[in-house]
């Protein structure tokens, strides 16, 4: 039973922050799509604004992994 | 490396002007500075820009878009042809390209007409194609044939109404039998398109009694229509044919017109961008009595040359002085990259971020080494490092567009770190190398010893993110920023303090190891509040993250290694079969494609977010020498 928990506690770790994450960058790159559309000189900014909210799902993969080699 | 610059300014006499400016063009080396001020444009200013315009309208017409295959000799060829200094030679120019465009407007305006026209055959060919059987069929002197829009929701009823109508006069007395015969096309557009035979006797009556219904009579279009519906429809399958051969004769000569043209055209636009550019140069210059001034930014290295190749021509004709920025003026000096020809090619990845400044930091070289560290480390398999090789090389010869060869030499350095980690990592296509020729890592299988990759990999972003504070705290001691080199410098020794403190619970290392790290503590956190007060200490949290974030390096390496062990598997499971090998080849080019385009992204990533915040500060101006164009042509903005 605990380690089904841990599974589903490290799953959880990465696919919330996975979904969130996804959502983040969908709103800022549909933004940024437009902005770089209009000023071409931006898209250097915009990569570093579309890549910000990855952080938190690499964060999410170092919990998921700490759990994981717990199960093991 | 960001070139060391000079200011140049150069005196002459009003009556050289135009050769000063002309030499000056052809050293290709002066980044002039105009005036601020807005000046009155002059006649041949605007005549230039008008004929320009002109050219550049007509290349658009004709639809030519190779200025990438524009050649250096075409433009010279074009340049030794055509003198445009004097003014009557623009408006030869103008005249020849009024008599060309007349041409091309000719065959641009009977294309669009043919166009028209050819959407109505076509619609009107779906009537043709469906009842020239039954026209040709029903055509005879004794019976009357026509074609009626009728809608579908009226259709069955019209039908009954004629045979009722055609029965009734029958009963009358009217022969022959079989007097009505009709043929039904079903169109898109709640309507159908009804033919109607009928005994020519009864014309006007099944006209009339169709108009009543609400019938249209159908009409070839306009110009195809003739005396019977017959020839109408013949008249439409053979207009379709000749306007379809037409349209290809006319594609024909704008493709003639354009490959003859095309370059010529392109080098004449150039030759007038350029005259245009002598101009503005020239009008920019200052004017004091009979001597003018052009001042602008040069190369140190650069200058001797030049001096003596103005002084070589002119002789005492020009004045050269040159002189170093003030500190006060560096915002104003254009910034010139210059890296060796190995690494060069990493400027392109610099190219997304703003300009540099002059007396900031040249990022090339550090990219140059940790971009393919990186980018190799997440491919990780020498099996697709030798691929990315093949692809890097064919890219690095290509003449298609300027950014591609860069790009390509890239690949290169990234397949190198590719099949190094790959022998780091034993994975050939994955575990094919080891299945097939035994191969062991030489480190560790990272596919299954996830932990020592991810500390390392955070170890990787120990040393990068500190390189990257220590080059902004070099960067806030040049340029006398002191809030920044205190800010960078607390990041840097808070960052070791804390990686020393975590030493030492890991390694049980001695007490006096754990004072150190705490007075290393304090004074990091005291330049912190001294240098970027709350928000410094803010940044040292999120250089933390940055740190944790190299852990992505390890993250998108494991999945590629797994993707690739996957593919390998179908043959397990499907045998060595032709869909076996047929699905694990669809996987590792999936698994290629991705594995190029992930380390690509998130190395730029890791540079763009986590190394260059830390020190690099754009904003610069970008080097632009006043030139004749060479290398690859861009298409003009």
């Amino acid at each position: 039973m605990e380690k089904a928990l841990l599974a589903l506690a490290a799953s959880l770790a990465i696919g919330i922050p996975a979904l969130a994450t996804a959502y983040a960058q969908a709103k800022i790159g549909s933004a940024g799509a437009g902005t770089v559309a209009e000023k071409p000189e931006t898209s250097g900014t915009m990569i570093i604004l579309e890549a910000i909210p990855e952080t938190i799902v690499i964060l999410g993969f170092v919990v998921a992994i700490m759990m994981i080699l717990q199960l093991a | 490396m960001i070139r060391e610059m000079v200011r140049l300014a150069v005196w002459g006499l009003t009556p050289q002007r135009s050769e000063v400016v002309e030499a000056l063009h052809d050293f290709g080396l002066l980044h002039v500075v105009t005036p601020v001020e807005a000046h009155t444009p002059s006649k041949e200013e605007e005549a230039l820009r008008f004929t320009r315009a002109k050219v550049l309208g007509m290349l658009e017409a004709m639809e030519w878009k190779d200025w990438g295959l524009l050649t250096d000799e075409i433009v010279d060829r074009a340049r030794d042809r055509v003198d445009l200094g004097i003014e009557g030679v623009v408006a030869e120019i103008d005249r020849s390209l009024d008599a060309f465009r007349g041409r091309l407007a000719a065959l641009l305006e009977e294309r669009r007409r043919l166009s028209f026209s050819l959407a109505e055959l076509k619609r009107a060919h779906q009537v043709v194609f469906h009842f020239i059987p039954f026209v040709t069929a029903e055509d005879s002197p004794d019976r009357t044939l026509s074609l009626w829009w009728v809608k579908n929701d009226l259709l069955q009823k019209t039908l009954s109404g004629l045979r009722s109508l055609v029965q009734k006069e029958e009963s009358a007395g009217e022969d022959p039998k079989d007097t009505l015969r009709y043929h039904v096309l079903n169109t898109e557009k709640e309507q159908s398109v009804l033919a109607v035979s009928a005994d020519r006797n009864l014309e006007e009556k099944v006209e009339g009694f169709l108009r009543q219904r609400g019938a249209v009579r159908w009409k070839a279009p306009e110009g195809f229509q003739r005396e019977s519906t017959r020839t109408s429809l013949m008249a439409v399958e053979e207009g379709l044919k000749e306007t379809n051969s037409r349209l290809e004769e006319i594609a024909e000569e704008i493709r003639r017109a354009r490959e003859e043209w095309g370059p010529r055209l392109a080098s004449v636009y150039i030759l007038l961008d350029e005259r245009l550019e002598e101009t503005l140069v020239e009008s920019g210059s200052k004017t004091r009595g009979d001597t003018f001034l052009i001042e602008g930014w040069i190369p140190s290295d650069s200058l001797d040359p030049v001096v003596s190749l103005l002084k070589s021509r002119f002789g005492d004709n020009v004045l050269v002085q040159w002189r170093y920025p003030s500190s006060e003026e560096w915002h104003r000096v254009p910034t010139l990259l210059s890296n060796p020809s190995a690494t060069r090619p990493f400027e392109v990845l610099l190219k997304l971020m703003p300009h540099p400044q002059y007396k900031g930091v040249d990022p090339t070289s550090l990219v140059a080494v940790f971009f393919p560290f990186f980018a190799g480390c997440m491919v990780g398999d020498a099996g697709y490092g030798a691929l990315i090789a093949l692809l890097g090389r064919w890219l690095s010869r290509s003449t298609r567009h300027p950014l591609i060869p860069p790009i390509g030499k890239i690949l290169l350095w990234v397949s190198g770190w590719s099949v190094a980690w790959g022998i780091a990592f034993g994975e050939i296509f994955g575990d094919l190398g080891h299945r097939l020729f035994h191969i062991r890592p030489l480190w560790i299988e990272r596919s299954h010893a996830v932990l020592p990759v991810l500390i390392f990999t955070v170890a990787l972003g120990f040393a990068h993110i500190s390189i990257g504070l220590f080059m902004g705290f070099l960067d806030g001691l040049r340029n006398k920023h002191r809030h920044l080199w205190m800010e960078r410098l607390g990041s840097l020794i808070v960052l070791f303090a804390l990686f020393g403190l975590l030493l030492l619970v890991r390694l049980n290392l001695p007490r006096p190891f754990f004072s150190l790290n705490v007075i290393l503590l304090v004074i990091g956190t005291a330049l912190l509040l001294v240098g970027g007060k709350i928000g410094g200490i803010i940044e040292t949290f999120s250089a933390l993250g940055n740190v944790l974030s190299y852990v992505r390096i390890a993250a998108i390496g494991l999945s590629s290694a797994i993707l690739a062990i996957v593919a390998t598997r179908f043959v397990d499971v499907l045998g060595l079969s032709f869909l076996g090998i047929l699905m694990a080849l669809i996987i590792h080019i999936l698994n290629f494609v991705l594995a190029i385009a992930g380390s690509g992204l998130h190395s730029a990533r890791l540079h763009y977010v986590e190394f260059f915040s830390k020190f690099y500060q754009g904003g610069g101006k970008e080097f632009r020498p006043f030139t004749r164009r060479r290398l690859s042509w861009k298409k003009p903005s």
